[in-house]
């Protein structure tokens, strides 16, 4: 066999293992990123704003960091969070979410949600909206988000199960 | 000895029965007022004489927390037939400037045909906050949401006198409230 054979081998050997890698690094969000009960609250036709919810979960070992949001119902999609100090509600807007390693991310009534302003027009029921998240990595993934009145578990959106 | 431990199990029930699920009156929250109603004029809760009232402050450009809040009143008042006769949902605006009578009145009749909205002008309706210890702060957001109001969101369960009863916050069972509700409606 003749040295540029073997050298050829090499190269050859160290570009998979090189490809390997990237892969593993630059994989895509899509692929890593498991969506759950997405929905968006059916409002009042004469509302022009309307919350998204969803649990994203993260089965990539790199943290995904969310930082943006666009839906073609809406002319602007924010992400915002309720806190509530001595019985007050208030609201203010994240500019960017991570979703830790093998870990996920909840936006549920009354806590962290996706705010839809500027609705196009009024959401119907029983349909679906897209919602593309922007991460940092420059990946885009498109949600569909069925429209609905209560939360699909039923769980987050009137703790009417809890008792006290 | 039998007969008076008859009479005392007797009154225990009698009692049990009565005052089980009494709702002390709240003296210090609560009161009349009269606003620009979706009833098509100003009034008050004096309108609802004679029925059970649940009451809420909110505004309507709120899409996470104040539809969760609606909802939860239109839940209670579909868990008896009965109450569509004897109890009134009241959403008071916290949020006048965008909150027209005529737009609470679209809005609302989305969570429940018998919801009644009272607007009016900031001075009022901050007034009428105060009666019921709601305290609001606007906060003009720098997102696209615009101004926002920060909020208590209790319900409020109000007797067919228009006294204050009972708060209720999220955590509070849905079942809870209704019990409440139909203790006082059965009065």
């Amino acid at each position: 066999m003749s040295r540029v054979a073997v050298w050829v081998g090499r190269l050859v050997f160290a570009g998979l293992i090189l490809a390997a890698w990237l892969n593993a690094v630059v994989s895509s969000a899509a692929e890593e990123l498991k969506v759950d009960s997405a929905w968006v609250r059916l409002m009042p036709p004469v509302s022009d704003s309307s919350a998204g919810y969803v649990t994203l979960s993260n089965s990539s070992g790199v943290s995904m960091i969310l930082v943006g949001a666009s839906s073609d119902a809406a002319e602007k999609v924010e992400f915002h969070r309720v806190e509530q100090v001595d019985g007050l509600r208030s609201m203010k807007q994240v500019k960017s979410i991570e979703l830790p390693p093998k870990g996920q991310f909840r936006f549920s009534p009354g806590a962290d949600h996706i705010m839809l302003l500027g609705l196009k027009q009024p959401l119907k029921a029983e349909t679906s909206i897209d919602i593309r998240f922007q991460f940092e990595s420059g990946d885009v993934v498109s949600v569909p988000f069925q429209v609905r009145r209560q939360a699909i578990d039923n769980a987050g959106d009137s703790s009417g199960h809890h008792h006290h | 000895m039998h007969r008076i431990r008859i009479l005392i199990s007797g009154l225990v029930l009698l009692s049990s029965s009565l005052f089980a699920n009494d709702l002390p009156i709240n003296t210090k929250l609560g009161g009349d007022f009269s606003l620009p109603s979706t009833l098509g004029k100003d009034t008050g809760i004096q309108a609802f004489k004679g029925k059970v009232v649940l009451l809420n402050f909110g505004f309507t450009h709120c899409p996470d927390v104040c539809p969760m809040v609606l909802n939860r009143m239109a839940q209670v008042m579909g868990a008896k037939a009965k109450f569509a006769e004897t109890v009134v949902p009241v959403f008071i605006t916290v949020d006048p400037e965008r909150d027209t009578v005529a737009h609470l009145a679209e809005y609302l009749r989305f969570f429940h045909p018998g919801f009644v909205g009272f607007g009016g002008t900031q001075e009022a309706l901050q007034a009428v906050a105060k009666q019921y210890g709601v305290v609001v702060i606007p906060s003009q957001s720098k997102s696209g949401s615009g101004v926002n109001f920060t909020h208590s969101d209790f319900i409020y369960l109000l007797d067919q006198n228009g006294r204050v009863r009972a708060l209720y916050s999220q955590k509070d069972s849905i079942e809870s409230i209704v019990n409440d509700v139909e203790s006082l409606a059965r009065k």
